[in-house]
């Protein structure tokens, strides 16, 4: 994988349809990667490993015979049309390639609400003043004729950025001037009163989604939201595979992960600001989310220790930074605040929907779950509260498996049964009331629990046909002689739910269920002492209660101590965002928790083999 | 012959329980150490792991089964040394400098340790220093390395550099396997092959040793 002694390079000419694009590499670059670098759509989501076979391309010159990890993925009908995995092709001769049709999504799902219910103190001020006009011996330094009048005598400090301005901007108007200003720094100063405008923007970093929010800091309200696949999913859908990319392609590699996240945050600025036609420059607050990665990413601080053991994340705490500085495109001197982490793996976003909750104010116990390719979960209260980190896998996402996908239209989102007894009661909900193309986590979880009912799967996630449930008819045996499940049979697009797939839920599930078990375990506590169950982020928000609860994913609680809080990570930045008291909270309950590291835990493995069993409940009518 | 038909089954059937007593009771019958283990536990093993790879049995079971089939050869491992029976073969195995993740490797160790093998599992974290000194000090004709993510599995061809400059490469076959990892991966960093899990890595090891 890497090239030793780098010889005299020769350039290979890449041609690219549909856009019909053309670029020169250098010989033995590989050709996704030289695609993604040149900005084309190519999906994979495992970063070029030949493992999830999504990247595929029809070479219609300079085509190679097959490898074997290409005929895994591709049917010998494929084959012969000449698609081939873009991953496993060197550059090392002139090549044209097709692109697979290729839609990317904007605008996912990201549900508005309207009022943020918060006392309302964002900590930046707009002042306009008449300011002291210098008269005859008046030798007093501009910068204190400002300071006198708005702070009294409180000891401040300006911006360079506002200090440059200030002898100008005083004097355009007669030293009638507008500031904007925190309570300990002056950001800005302009000539004559302004417009009373003030913006500030919540930002939610997802390793998919990235969101951000604008909200009005004199009222409040918040105005929109648009959000964007993260424009680095292209260099690799997890947080692994971008590291991946960046131990490859190093100082270069960490300035491209930056800049296409920055740029994905800077795009949808403006899109929001469009909507009510307001410029950037009137936003002067950014609160940020996310996982320790992406903030990593987002700062341009290198990640690159955080992927191996012992799992060295270079920071943790929230920081604050003028905008500037992180080429955030609103006012330079805006005040940007980073959430802050509790360890590697527990980041922003977690801090962010604890504040949220406020469970950690409460001295009834609950319980934070945060359902993505890691789990993160956080249990306490007002005095103690840990947390943990489980690899959940890519089941809930759908990026592994054949028929998975995210939460868009086409997906299969849920499903029930409305007849035990006879073939035909399995009712699909597909998100659009279109024909099913493929499934997404949350119909992934439905179908799972509907097939440990009718009795289609064993104990241990084996799908056994011993035609006792009317159901067995849709059992079909795969090649390599294992059995699917034929959840659509639309000739164009049949959707199954395989094995595999089933042993995927089984990984997380196992994962999330372990996680909490080893967390009530070291807090010494049952599951009915807790008093809440938080379900967290896109997947918490649209899975069934009573699933998750059937398949064994969660202690048995009763269902109603479940509660879906959508995307708390989103709002509790806002809520730092309208409120500065916020911000100190975040970071005074960031120190409280206590991270506990899974896999030191002597017995994991243990309890992570036993989580793996699915509950026998077979259901008739 | 019943009596080795329960034994299998027991380990086939994940009963750790019962297993050291069936096993005592083939031994008090007359039954040869070897015989145990090779009508009993070697095909009750091959058995699981075939259905494995059929995707008609998981994780758990495997280590369930592998646990069924310890218990019995803590009877018979002392038993097979008295003997003088020759292993099959000497394995080292170990998760690479970096990676923590040790379920997969854990099962391979069992799978082979089932089939025969004498094995030696050095855990989570071996450095290539680590692998080298434990080829030595066992004498190991088998090195089994294991990365789960894609950002570790590169201290692979750094072991087999590690080994070659010991001077230990010819005595040793060298195995991988984790997720990130293929056939491809084993041709391009010159080891000896890839197994895809744990009953093939078995077939895999037999094969290296009577080629």
């Amino acid at each position: 994988m890497q090239r030793k002694n780098k010889k005299k390079s020769t350039l290979y000419k890449v041609t690219v349809y549909p856009r019909g694009k053309i670029f020169y590499e250098e010989e033995d670059t590989n050709l996704f990667v030289a695609l993604a670098n040149a900005g084309l759509p190519v999906t994979g989501s495992c970063g070029g490993m030949g493992i999830c076979g999504k990247c595929s391309v029809k070479i219609t010159e300079g085509l190679l015979p097959p490898k074997d990890t290409e005929k895994n993925h591709l049917t010998g009908r494929e084959l012969s049309e000449g698609w081939r995995l873009a991953c496993k092709q060197n550059i090392d001769r002139n090549i044209t390639v097709v692109l697979k049709e290729y839609v990317q999504t904007m605008d996912a799902k990201v549900s508005m609400q309207k009022k943020v219910s918060v006392e309302l103190n964002p900590g930046i001020i707009k002042t306009y003043k008449q300011f002291p006009i210098p008269v005859k011996n008046d030798n007093l330094p501009d910068t204190e004729r400002v300071t006198r009048e708005i702070f009294k005598n409180k000891n401040i400090t300006y911006s360079f950025y506002s200090l440059r301005k200030l002898p100008y901007e005083l004097r355009r108007r007669n030293f009638k001037a507008t500031v904007i200003h925190s309570d300990s720094q002056i950001f800005d100063i302009q000539a004559g009163k302004k417009r009373n405008s003030m913006y500030g923007i919540a930002v939610d970093i997802g390793t998919t989604t990235i969101a951000v929010y604008l909200l009005n800091l004199i009222t409040g309200e918040e105005i929109a939201v648009r959000s964007s696949i993260n424009p680095q999913k292209r260099l690799g859908a997890d947080v692994i595979t971008r590291i991946k990319y960046l131990h490859d392609n190093g100082k270069k590699g960490m300035d491209i992960l930056r800049k296409s996240v920055v740029s994905g945050i800077n795009s949808l600025i403006h899109q929001v600001c469009t909507v009510i036609g307001t410029k950037t420059i009137y936003i002067y607050k950014a609160t940020v989310v996310g996982n320790p990665i992406m903030l990593h990413f987002f700062t341009g601080v290198s990640p690159a220790f955080i992927d191996h053991s012992p799992y060295n994340p270079v920071f943790r705490n929230g920081m604050t930074y003028n905008a500037g500085q992180l080429k955030l495109a609103i006012h330079k001197e805006a005040l940007v605040q980073v959430f802050p982490s509790i360890s590697g793996y527990v980041g922003g976003d977690i801090t962010s929907g604890v504040l949220y909750t406020e469970m950690h104010k409460r001295k009834k116990l609950s319980l934070f779950i945060d359902i993505g390719t890691n789990a993160e979960i956080v249990l306490g209260n007002n005095e103690n509260m840990i947390a943990c980190s489980a690899p959940a896998g890519p089941a809930f996402e759908g990026a592994c498996n054949k028929y998975g996908m995210s939460a868009l239209p086409g997906a299969v989102n849920h499903a029930s049964i409305l007849n035990y007894d006879s073939s035909d009661g399995l009712k699909l909900d597909v998100i659009g009331n279109i024909q099913p193309k493929g499934i997404c986590g949350s119909g992934i979880i439905d179908l799972t629990t509907i097939f440990c009912q009718l009795g289609l799967l064993n104990k241990a996630g084996t799908f056994i046909n011993d035609g006792q449930s009317p159901y067995s008819c849709y059992l079909e045996e795969m090649k390599n002689k294992q059995l699917q499940f034929m959840v659509s049979d639309d000739p164009r697009h049949p959707v199954y739910l395989t094995q595999q797939d089933i042993r995927e839920v089984q990984l997380a599930k196992g994962a999330i269920r372990s996680g909490i078990d080893i967390l009530l375990k070291e807090y010494q506590i049952e599951p009915h002492e807790i008093e809440t169950v938080y379900l967290a982020g896109a997947f918490g928000n649209f899975i069934k209660r009573e699933s998750v609860l059937q398949l064994g994913m969660l202690p048995r609680f009763p269902v109603d101590v479940l509660v879906q809080v959508g995307n708390a990570a989103g709002e509790g930045a806002k809520l730092a965002l309208l409120n500065k008291d916020k911000w100190d909270e975040v970071n005074e309950l960031s120190d409280r928790i206590e991270y506990f590291g899974l896999s030191s835990h002597e017995k994991f493995s243990e309890i992570f083999m036993k989580s793996m069993y699915f509950p026998v409940c077979r259901v008739s009518n | 012959m019943s009596l080795l038909e329960d034994l299998k089954d027991a380990v086939i059937e994940m009963e750790d329980e019962k297993t050291p007593e069936l096993t005592q009771k083939a031994l008090d019958e007359g039954n040869t150490p070897e015989a145990i283990l090779k009508k009993a536990l070697v095909p009750a093993m091959d058995f699981v792991g075939d259905q494995f790879e059929k995707g008609k049995r998981y994780v758990p079971e495997m280590v369930l089964s592998a646990q069924a089939m310890k218990a019995a050869m803590k009877l018979l491992r002392p038993l097979l040394a008295e003997s003088g029976i020759e292993p099959k073969g000497i394995v080292v195995i170990g998760t690479v400098e970096g990676d923590l993740h040790d379920i997969g490797q854990n099962l391979v160790a069992m799978m082979l340790e089932g089939a025969g093998f004498e094995v030696y599992n050095s855990g989570t974290e071996t450095t290539a220093d680590e692998f080298v000194k434990a080829i030595k000090e066992h004498n190991a004709n088998i090195v089994g390395l294991s990365a789960l993510i894609t950002t570790t599995m590169t201290h692979m061809p750094e072991v087999i550099e590690r080994i070659e400059d010991a001077g230990l490469r010819d005595k040793v076959k060298v195995i991988i396997g984790g997720a990130p990892v293929d056939q491809d991966y084993s041709d391009e960093i010159k080891a000896d092959g890839y197994a895809s899990d744990a009953g093939s890595a078995v077939k895999l090891a037999n094969k290296l040793i009577e080629g």
